[in-house]
């Protein structure tokens, strides 16, 4: 239960002994929380005149903003585009796992589907607050179907769609609906596209770029239509040219409406992206990069064989294979291991790379006023670290939801 | 001790902000027993009355700690402040107010221009007091405070006359009085040594 009237009375927490990412900068300050939310001590003792009701010994560990992905496809086991009968019990069980990598919102994300499956499934996923059961449901991303063919990477070709004579409405047949719905991934060289991300960005939607063949300026058109995102950067476009630096040039485009930059995943795995590229990439455009783990059903389970849907998949460490081959099969990598491997590779301050995997999130979505951020009255999602950035635990409205094994009492 | 006129409580340069940041939020000290002046008050001068009344509730004060202005003022007491004021209003000196300038982006529309404050009665009813005076832009306010006679033009000059005063300074902050009366005080430390030596003698004994 967050805010309202009963929150006045509600339990004052203090976390003492910590350095809270605030303002970009890592301040050695008290987290004060009431009510679900990050609360104002200073107001709270000049106008309440009270104390805190609890104090909690963070032991000297970093409080940062609970992590958001807003591009994971699974997970332990679960596939978000398989259409079973009880999809909420799959998104349940990798809302509930993730938390341990410091994940406290996300976007279930769907591949490149039929009809029949978007109908079936979004319905079951409906946005739905944090808490002790799991990270927080923001919507789901459709990653797809309407992609280029060129480069739709591992999604299944016979189900890639484009706009046909009536466009939009073309979109909210496939999907059936978009209640659900947070982001879409489209390729804007599709003809129609510009009045559907128009429509799409009317309605709240966030409009990505993604497994997509457009050039610079097809790409910088479909922004100036409402397109605020890129699917993984680097994977599934054109490559950087130095005479079209098709999507990728949007890191540094100058025709982009004023005032407004561009967001762009990017998966930091160590596999997905040469760490000279993410280099490159975070060197041209720091405050848009988004960490996102892209991550696939394999996630979480441990090294071995699996068979996951139709596939046999091999675990090895963070690698996952098509099994018998050395095909990469999609990402494993948790957000926290993604967030150190990022700080390591671009060698970039902790407040950066935290910032990345919380604040930026939250921007991209219009949410930072109360996610990724710890600043007075947002949500108290938040994740406590030790210096080499391992989660100790996962709160979430001020709740522990997650505690590592050492911690326990 | 003050707090200006018509800054918003929680405007990062008010001192309910000082007092948070450097004071309160590092003790375990009850709110209720936190008093600070209220420039945002419909009735300041009511708002001043009821401060030296919660002073009296309180049984006065038993040690007052503050610093000096480069203009001499303790508290907001300016230049020309009665030595037996009473907590008040007070427009601030122009020395004052382009002292605070860098506190507010350098911009001198920007600092305020009143504040409440304590008066020099208020401080002299105080059973003990204590001042701190560093830099050498403070040595000139030292010098007219304490070689110079009581004078309301420099109204920290005013404890020459308290029973249990101690102004604590740096050397800068010496720099503009006699070496004799440096040389004197600085003394003082040989003697105080020497006074305290046998006590930790008789400790490390034991």
């Amino acid at each position: 239960m967050r805010g309202g009237q009963g929150a006045a009375r509600a339990l004052v927490l203090q976390f003492t002994n910590c350095r809270i990412l605030r303002g970009g900068a890592l301040l050695r300050e008290d987290l004060w929380v009431r009510g679900g939310r990050i609360l104002d001590p200073e107001k709270l003792f000049f106008e309440e005149r009270r104390v805190a009701d609890e104090q909690r010994d963070c032991g000297g560990c970093i409080l940062a903003p609970g992590f958001i992905d807003v591009q994971i496809n699974g997970g332990f086991g679960v596939d978000f585009s398989q259409a079973t009968e009880d999809v909420g019990s799959g998104v349940a069980l990798v809302a509930r796992r993730i938390l341990s990598h410091g994940v406290t919102s996300f976007c279930p994300t769907l591949v490149t589907s039929p009809p029949e499956v978007y109908h079936k499934v979004l319905p079951q996923i409906p946005v739905k607050s944090g808490g002790p059961h799991g990270a927080g449901v923001l919507g789901v991303h459709l990653e797809g179907p309407f992609i280029s063919r060129e480069k739709r990477g591992a999604h299944p070709e016979a189900h890639l769609r484009s706009f046909e004579a009536s466009a939009f409405q073309d979109l909210l047949a496939t999907y059936g609906s978009l209640d659900n719905v947070r982001i879409v991934t489209l390729a804007p060289e599709l003809d129609r596209s510009h009045e559907v991300i128009q429509a799409l960005t009317a309605l709240g939607i966030c409009v990505s770029l993604g497994h997509s063949v457009a050039d610079l300026g097809a790409a910088e058109e479909a922004v100036r239509s409402g397109a605020t995102f890129i699917t993984h950067l680097f994977n599934a476009m054109l490559p950087f040219h130095h005479r079209d630096p098709g999507i990728v040039g949007l890191l540094t485009s100058d025709q982009l409406p004023p005032g407004r930059h561009i967001f762009y995943g990017m998966i930091a795995d160590g596999m997905h992206t040469n760490p000279a590229a993410l280099r490159i990439a975070y060197r041209a455009h720091p405050q848009g990069l988004v960490l996102v783990t892209d991550a696939v059903p394999a996630l979480g389970l441990g090294n071995g064989r699996h068979t996951l849907g139709q596939q046999e998949v091999e675990v090895d460490g963070l690698t996952a294979y098509v099994a018998g081959t050395k095909t990469l099969s999609g990402s494993i990598t948790p957000m926290d291991v993604c967030v150190r491997h990022f700080l390591q590779a671009t060698g970039c301050s902790v407040e950066a790379a935290l910032e990345a995997a919380s604040l930026h999130p939250a921007q991209l979505l219009g949410l930072e006023k109360h996610k990724g951020t710890l600043d007075f009255g947002a949500d108290a999602d938040f994740v406590v670290l030790d210096d080499s950035l391992h989660v100790r635990a996962t709160y979430i409205s001020g709740e522990l939801v997650w505690q590592a094994e050492e911690t326990r009492q | 001790m003050d707090e200006y006129v018509g800054l918003p409580r929680n405007h990062p340069e008010s001192y309910h902000s000082y007092m948070w940041n450097n004071f309160f939020k590092h003790i375990d000290i009850d709110p209720n027993n936190a008093h600070i002046l209220d420039g945002n008050a419909t009735d300041l001068q009511a708002e001043c009355d009821a401060f030296e009344k919660k002073i009296k509730e309180a049984g006065g004060i038993d040690l007052f700690v503050g610093g000096i202005g480069p203009d001499g003022h303790i508290a907001f007491n300016e230049p020309g402040s009665s030595l037996v004021s009473r907590t008040r209003l007070k427009t601030l000196a122009m020395d004052t107010i382009l002292a605070n300038a860098k506190y507010f982006d350098g911009d001198l529309s920007k600092v305020p221009t009143m504040a409440l404050t304590v008066g020099v009665g208020t401080v002299m009813d105080a059973r003990e007091v204590m001042i701190l005076i560093t830099g050498a832009h403070k040595a000139f306010a030292l010098y007219k405070a304490i070689e110079e006679g009581v004078n309301h033009m420099w109204t920290v000059s005013a404890f020459q006359q308290h029973p249990r005063t101690i102004f604590v300074c740096d050397e800068d902050a010496t720099l503009e009085l006699r070496v004799k009366t440096v040389k004197y005080f600085k003394g003082l430390m040989h003697v105080h040594n020497k006074l305290v030596d046998p006590l930790y003698s008789m400790k490390e004994g034991n």
